[in-house]
């Protein structure tokens, strides 16, 4: 075909006048083209989605096939790394996040994404960092509670590798921004305490009553709690809201309730309440002296192993409710004696019961 | 904008206004080009990564039939890459392609590309530009050398649309089309690249060409394993040209109706090789992604490399029209992520990131089959906006192409022309070809240099002990001058034999050759006089040689005896 002739200026002019027709059609043709991949970007992400739950392989093909038609769709590529990641392709999946987190470091969901692998390789060190990241990151939406499970999960990471303090901290961060939620309070005063900060945590718990009083989980730990910093009656509160079934708390209440019952030094009591006590206790402790005596290993005709023990119970056994309501420093050799035959350390005694341990509580706390 | 183009316009003035034109047509065609092989292979294929199995068996071949007859029937300049049709435009046919190739190009490798078929849009792309720029440059009436530069113009600007990458565009055009630094070209080949990048991140976006974690160096022994992966990146280069070298004159010589099914057959082949890996469908950039991201294991990376190299082969030596470049880095994006992934094994604590090696493998194979090592390196840089990943690229990318020069003698490009009995230059063997300088021609001073401060007789009789025909004459205060034998002999009769020599013998105009010159420079100069001292930079009045057209003449002979 022979186009006409024309001078320089003229087809430069006419070269340029063409771009405008040209840049109109290929306008239309990206704008049909973009609306075409963003259909099918989308109908793969929602097949992605819809895989996701039950079927993460098909779902992993599903973001790939919807991220061909859209490569800068990142929450597609994200869902992809999630999906990555609940098909147990970690490496494929860390790959992804990594090109995620390339483009935008400051991204909080990728970098929780990131910090999780990193968790389950094991490498505390990422996964901190990560996780920081992930608090001081940007959230589309839901941020306060991401953070606050970032921060948990770090905790817990921290916890499981014996960083006490370092999880200490962790906790400490979020319990300002606790929501009004008494189990959310009560699985991070959980943490705490596995971190080592009881009072901390009893402050919590009793936050998390003051919200749910019949909140049984809380009741239960804040009465583990008390039961350790020798809150004998606050932990008997806790421990009959919590209705325990678990033998742990179990015994811790029943303890509580003995060293409760037993103390013959509790301020409030009569004398005759204080010498009955005292002379509770002395019977508790001559039980295990007997059983410490004549173990079942033991044949017949055996001497006393503990006579000096022997001897001094049965002297004070011959005191009178009189003498000891009496004599105060009768009263403390009773108790005395009560508890050195608790602190024998003997296997052949047989196991401690909850009232042995009571007493020996007792004996802890001192004769007054 | 003032449309006028003053009468006092240079043709370089020119040549950079039509650059700029060709690069933003070359984007719009790029930019369409594309979508033309995605919305083929939606209508062929299907959206899915995994085509089903009737599609997938009978697409590539059906249209390969197709392809071959529009290429034999209606575009026979379309066949193969558009790298050496380029070339030839620049180097035999003074800048001409035709637009119906251009037209040809991009309807033919839509059609095979969306297909499946194993090639890629990178070198169509850069025949469409450089089509494009022909066109123009022939409406305009540049003037014969204009004109042969503009295709290696508009190629520049096809590449570049292409790959979303201006730098490796250039430079690809200037190691490989062009051949050397030319200041007036290279400023429209630059334009023409940036202005084809802008129009075309102006429609389809600045994404880069590949998303890829950041590169680290996890262990400086790491760099042993981007040297292995240069070597073993080198064999796979030699066993691919090789194959293509040597099955694609073997199917040009069967009778030539087997043309019309050679497209179709390749297609079939490849066909039931996507059955069970569609990655290695097409250009495969959505699996080259993946591999980047850690989506296969070793044997499956090693066994996409084979793949890869097989189906491109087959496509390629068919006469598709289709490009090389992307099976490439197909090949050296799967061959870069399994060296990686044997490390992880053998050393678990030491390996980087995949994409890096994948990345660098895609250099490595670039270096090693394209023979274009500045590009490699740059193109690798460029995508991967990563500086700091330059030196695994060049330990990798110049171990493939030592290993690749030592066992295949001729680049690809090169073969191929040569099986198509257009014997262009080889860029390759002009960058290793020998430059000489005036020190490896120049002769010492002995026995034709006089003092110009004796007197003529004394000169004389000098000369008359010597066996040149022309004396240089040291004049004093770093000046020299010469005179011939006839007439220092005039000298003697026609004046006072006691003068100084100084007073008859004008001195040399500067500069001076210096050893360093080239013999091209040095020529130059000679065409003056027969005879030019050669002086020390840092001291001209320091002579260190002589320098005759016999000298030159010399050097050479002694070279083509030696070759």
């Amino acid at each position: 075909m022979e186009f006409p002739s024309f001078d320089r200026r003229t087809i430069v002019g006419l070269s340029i006048g063409a771009l405008i027709p040209a840049f109109a059609l290929t306008h239309t043709v990206v704008a049909r083209y973009r609306v075409s991949r963003h259909r099918l970007a989308e109908e793969w992400s929602a097949r992605g989605e819809r895989d996701l739950s039950d079927a993460p392989e098909a779902a992993v093909v599903d973001f790939q096939t919807a991220l061909s038609f859209s490569p800068d769709r990142n929450d597609d590529r994200l869902r992809l790394a999630e999906a990555l990641m609940q098909a147990h392709h970690p490496a494929e999946a860390r790959a992804q996040l990594l090109t995620l987190w390339a483009e935008q470091p400051g991204n909080g969901r990728i970098n929780l994404a990131l910090a999780r692998l990193a968790a389950e390789d094991g490498d505390v060190g990422h996964a901190v960092r990560y996780y920081h990241a992930a608090v001081d990151g940007s959230w589309d939406s839901g941020a306060q509670a991401a953070r606050r499970e970032a921060r948990i999960e770090s905790a817990k990471l921290l916890l499981a590798h014996g960083q006490l303090v370092r999880a200490q901290s962790e906790l400490i961060g979020i319990i300002s921004d606790l929501p009004s939620d008494s189990g959310t309070i009560t699985s991070v005063a959980a943490l705490l305490v596995s971190a080592g900060a009881d009072s901390r945590a009893r402050a919590l718990l009793d936050r998390a009553l003051a919200l749910d009083p019949g909140n049984r989980d809380a009741a239960r730990l804040a009465g583990q709690i008390a039961f350790r910093s020798g809150d004998y009656h606050g932990a008997r509160e806790y421990f009959r809201v919590a209705e325990v079934s678990d033998a742990e708390s179990k015994e811790m209440l029943a303890i509580s309730e003995d060293v409760i019952a037993l103390d013959p030094f509790a301020r409030g009591l009569v004398h005759t309440d204080r010498v009955s006590r005292a002379r509770e206790c002395l019977e508790i402790a001559a039980e295990r002296l007997h059983r410490c005596q004549l173990p079942a290993t033991a044949p017949p005709g055996a001497p006393l192993r503990y006579p000096d023990q022997a001897a001094r119970l049965e002297a004070a056994r011959k005191l009178s409710v009189r003498q000891l309501t009496r004599d105060a420093e009768a009263l403390d050799d009773v108790m005395t004696l009560a508890f050195d035959i608790e602190k024998i350390q003997d296997a052949e005694c047989g196991p401690l019961d909850a009232r042995d341990r009571a007493l020996l509580i007792l004996a802890q706390r001192g004769v007054r | 904008m003032n449309l006028r183009l003053r009468p006092s316009l240079s043709e370089e003035q020119v040549l950079l206004i039509v650059a700029v034109i060709v690069g933003i047509y070359s984007g719009l065609a790029v930019v369409c080009f594309r979508i033309a092989i995605e919305w083929f292979h939606l209508r062929a294929l299907g959206s899915t990564l995994v085509p089903s199995f009737p599609r997938v068996v009978v697409v590539p071949g059906g249209v390969g039939l197709v392809v071959a007859l529009l290429v034999i029937r209606f575009f026979p300049a379309v066949r193969g890459s558009g790298v050496n049709q380029t070339k030839a435009a620049l180097y035999i046919y003074d800048g001409f392609i035709s637009f119906r190739t251009v037209v040809g190009k991009f309807i033919t490798s839509a059609l095979a590309i969306g297909s499946g078929q194993s090639l890629g849009p990178e070198d169509p792309a850069l025949q469409i530009g450089a089509g494009i720029a022909s066109a123009l440059g022939r409406r305009l009436k540049l003037s014969r050398s204009r004109l042969r530069y503009v295709a290696p113009v508009g190629a520049a600007a096809g590449l570049a649309a292409a790959f979303n990458a201006p730098i490796t565009a250039v430079l690809f055009v200037i190691e490989e089309v062009i051949g050397r630094w030319t200041a007036g070209v290279l400023g429209a080949v630059v334009l023409a690249a940036v202005s084809s990048v802008v129009t075309e991140q102006w429609f389809l976006g600045d994404q880069p060409l590949f998303r890829v974690p950041p590169y680290h160096l996890e262990h400086s022994s790491e760099l042993l394993a981007y040297a292995i992966l240069g070597v073993i990146g080198g064999g796979v280069s030699i066993v691919f040209v090789k194959l293509v070298a040597t099955l694609r004159p073997r199917l040009r010589a069967l009778p030539p109706w087997t043309w019309y099914l050679q497209p179709a057959i390749a297609g079939v082949l490849i066909g039931i090789v996507a059955l069970w890996f569609p990655q290695v469908l097409g250009a495969g950039y959505d699996a080259m992604d993946q591999a980047m991201h850690d989506a296969f294991g070793w044997r499956m990376l090693v066994a996409l490399c084979v793949l890869k190299l097989l189906a491109t082969t087959a496509s390629f030596v068919a006469g598709t029209p289709g490009g090389l470049f992307a099976p490439t880095l197909f090949m050296g994006a799967m061959l870069g992520a399994a060296v990686c992934a044997v490390e992880r094994q053998v050393a678990p604590g030491m390996t980087g990131p995949i994409g890096s090696y994948a990345l660098i493998g895609m250099g490595t194979l670039f270096a090693g089959i394209l023979r274009a090592p500045m590009t490699s390196v740059f193109m690798i840089v460029e995508v991967s906006g990563n500086y700091s990943i330059i030196l695994p690229v060049m330990i990798s990318n110049t171990l493939a192409y030592v290993v690749s020069r030592q066992f295949q003698r001729h680049p690809l490009f090169d073969v191929l022309s040569r099986q198509d009995g257009t014997d262009l230059p080889s860029m390759e063997e002009e960058r290793e070809a020998e430059v000489h300088t005036v020190e490896d021609a120049m002769r010492t001073v002995d026995g034709i240099m006089l003092n110009g401060a004796e007197p003529i007789e004394r000169a004389i009789a000098a000369a008359e002990q010597a066996s040149g025909e022309f004396f240089l004459v040291r004049l004093g205060g770093g000046a020299w001058g010469g005179i011939s034998r006839a007439a220092l002999l005039a000298l003697h009769s026609s004046a006072d034999g006691a003068r100084p020599l100084t007073s008859a013998v004008a001195p040399f105009a500067r500069p001076y050759l210096y050893p360093d010159q080239s013999i091209e420079s040095a020529l130059r100069a000679l065409q003056e006089r027969p005879l030019l001292p050669v002086v020390h930079r840092a001291d001209p009045g320091r002579v260190v040689g002589l320098l005759t057209l016999d000298d030159v003449l010399r050097l050479y002979r002694v070279g083509n005896a030696v070759a």
